[in-house]
């Protein structure tokens, strides 16, 4: 357990009930992910058995500053760690020009998936190329965001940029130092295509990463009164380390299109391409430049108020090594107990991929629930 | 230049009048009390159209370009409507005016207890289905008037003169109403959701049972075979519900009982020719009085 993100959740626990004392009382919801699986992995001792995971539980907390503001906090659990997921400050409305700003921690708007909690995806778990190419948990840093939104008609264009501290960069290096402990906790058993696209990569440890800059340019084009769809290019330009130069830049393209006609239906198509190319470290040599792509896509169809179903279709090529590629496929259905609140949620999925000797077969069941008030859901 | 000028000043304010006031709302029937109330001034939108589900909309990015583009905005209030919040913070609207209809509202079924979910979707401010009362039009007119004055305070004669005429109509139109269901006053029914308490009440009709066991949960197999031995009973002489739910249910509820399935809109909008309040009413009056004459 990390002892300053802790504190720091301690602190806005401290702060919250300091600020629900004075009358002014944030939302709060807390969410957890329960899992029951069973996997084919060779390299997980349980191979085969039944397995039991709380996979995440999360805080959130937010409520507004003033009328134009608002502020949001969210504190995550995972493999064993409590970690300051996102920490940021909205100005929503006031700003000349249709602006927002946002500054803070948070989920970067790089393609629209990103910027979900991973709890909300119908197929489990962080897309393979996200995980590859954006971050473990998708693409998380310090920055300032500013966007606005141009109507064209009905239709609306949303133009954002963000600059970042630059975290993002060192976020798979990380996932790099820790796979010992992920090996040991038998949490490969869920990716076991992470372990094989991040394989053989020297990572010098005084890496310092320098500022990172990302666009985002999205047009929305309502197709009916509750039916429409966006595409999206996004785009990021990072420096891994200042001294040697070492550069990462990402480009991405997305489309999501959704209906939905009533109370009991609704369809959800949704993929996104991302092309990465980041210079390798190469010591007494020039930088040598490397080239990974990868992609998702998913149908999620919701064919009665508390039941959905779909198909999701992955594909990513190693970071460092774009001739190791692993690709996922899975089937999943989700159904409501009683309310939104409580979820369960069965997943089948088969990866397989050239570090792997065979297809490996997983089936999770999760059991996701919120407390708090009911929140909307975003296009 | 100077007459290009003195021109312009002339021609200035009278364009300027002629800008129509931009409003958008919640539901279709605050969007028809607002044309009441607005008359030529306004233009008016509702993010809901149609037979809709009130208590569930997704924040689609339309909706925040139309808020974007307007003066006012028109909530329900009460929590039903939070949605409206975030589409009102994505609109990035720093001069939008932002009304509660509800803010006049007597308000029924407001807790005393501790509100949590283990209730269901209950509102801690209590019932917000208010607009389901036609006695309640002058109240949320008000609110509405309030803040169209607020954008336009040179238009305040017109727009009350406009909203006294539209309540005085509605009003007349309201004993008619109440007169054709006078005769079933007393008379006991089931809901689908728990809409009509503000509508009971002022009709007389008791509601004494919901098909959702818990407000926003939907009908259970237990639940329906308790309510399916009372409505045998006898007692219960009407299942009253909103158009926007899913029938299959409550077809086959009243198909075994016998008692009469009275399927209404509850949104201006949500059925053809309904197109402001005054047909909402009449349509649900007719629906309702047909139903329960039918079985004398
Ligand atoms: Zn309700």
């Amino acid at each position: 357990m990390r002892p300053r993100p802790l504190l720091t959740a301690f602190a806005v626990v401290l702060a919250t009930g300091w600020v629900s004392a004075q009358g002014i009382n944030p939302d709060i919801s807390v969410i957890g992910d329960v899992r029951a699986f069973v996997t084919g992995d060779p390299n997980d001792s349980k191979k085969d058995e039944l397995q039991l995971d709380l996979h995440g539980a999360e805080l959130a907390l937010g409520g507004y500053l003033n009328p134009f503001a608002r502020a949001d906090v969210y504190i995550g659990y995972h493999d064993d760690e409590i970690e300051l997921e996102e920490a940021y400050a909205t100005i929503l409305r006031g700003l000349p020009g249709r602006l927002q700003l946002k500054a803070g921690k948070y989920r970067v708007d790089f393609g629209k998936l990103n910027l979900l909690h991973p709890h909300a995806y119908s197929f489990l778990d962080t897309p393979l190329v996200h995980q590859v190419l954006l971050g473990e948990e998708g693409l998380i840093d310090i920055g300032v965001n500013l966007n606005t939104q141009i109507p064209i008609g009905s239709a609306a264009l949303t133009l954002s940029g963000n600059v970042l501290k630059g975290d993002f960069s060192t976020s798979q290096h990380h996932a790099d130092e820790d796979e010992h402990a992920h090996a040991a906790a038998g949490l490969w058993a869920r990716q076991p295509f992470v372990r094989s696209l991040h394989d053989d990569i020297e990572i010098e440890e005084e890496a310092e990463p320098g500022l990172g800059y990302s666009e985002r340019l999205g047009l929305y084009i309502p197709t009916g009164d509750y039916a429409g769809f966006e595409v999206g290019l996004n785009a990021l330009q990072g420096t891994f380390d200042r001294g040697t130069g070492r550069q990462v830049r990402l480009l991405g393209a997305d489309l999501k299109y959704r209906w939905a006609p009533d109370k009991y239906h609704s369809l959800t198509v949704q993929g996104e391409w991302i092309r990465s190319e980041r210079d390798l470290w190469t010591p007494d040599e020039p930088l040598e430049r490397t080239t990974a792509s990868g992609f998702y896509a998913f149908i999620d169809y919701r064919f009665a108020q508390r039941w959905n179903t779909g198909v999701v279709a992955e594909r990513a090529e190693g970071a460092y090594d774009p001739s190791v590629t692993t690709e996922r496929a899975g089937v999943f259905g989700g159904f409501q107990l009683m309310e939104e609140t409580t979820m369960l949620r069965l997943l089948l999925r088969r990866t397989d991929g050239d570090a792997l000797e065979k297809p490996v077969d997983e089936a999770i069941l999760q059991l996701v629930f919120s407390l708090g008030p009911h929140k909307a859901h975003w296009f | 230049m100077k007459k290009l000028l003195a021109l312009a000043a002339l021609i200035g304010p009278s364009l300027l009048a002629a800008e129509p006031l931009r409003v958008v709302t919640s539901i279709p029937d605050h969007a028809a009390l607002v044309r009441a109330i607005g008359g030529g001034e306004v233009e008016t939108e509702s993010i809901i159209k149609g037979n809709r589900d009130v208590h569930a909309v997704e924040l689609l990015p339309s909706f925040m370009v139309k808020v974007g583009r307007a003066d006012l905005y028109v909530k329900v209030g009460m929590d039903l409507d939070l949605w409206a919040q975030s589409i009102i913070d994505g609109s990035r609207n720093g001069k939008l005016i932002v009304v509660d209809a509800s803010a006049g509202v007597e308000k029924l079924e407001v807790p005393t207890f501790k509100v949590d979910a283990s209730y269901g979707d209950l509102h801690i401010y209590g019932n917000p289905h208010y607009w389901l009362d036609p006695g309640t039009i002058r109240a949320q007119g008000e609110a509405i008037f309030a803040g169209l004055v607020r954008v336009r305070p040179a238009s305040a004669a017109t727009f009350r003169a406009n909203l006294d005429a539209y309540v005085q109509k509605v009003d007349a139109a309201l004993k008619g109403w109440q007169a054709r269901l006078a005769p079933f006053a007393g008379t006991q029914v089931i809901s689908f959701h728990t809409s009509w308490p503000y509508f009971a009440q002022r009709f007389g009709i008791q509601v004494v049972d919901f098909m959702e066991p818990k407000p926003g949960v939907s009908p259970t197999p237990t639940h329906i075979a308790a309510l399916t031995e009372r409505l045998k009973g006898g007692q219960v002489k009407a299942i009253l519900m909103e158009s926007y739910f899913d029938d299959r249910v409550p077809q086959m509820l009243s198909r075994t009982t016998g008692v009469p399935l009275v399927k209404v809109p509850v949104l201006v909008g949500a059925a053809p020719g309904v197109d402001d309040q005054l047909a909402l009413f009449e349509a649900i009056t007719t629906s309702l009085a047909t139903a329960l004459g039918g079985g004398h």
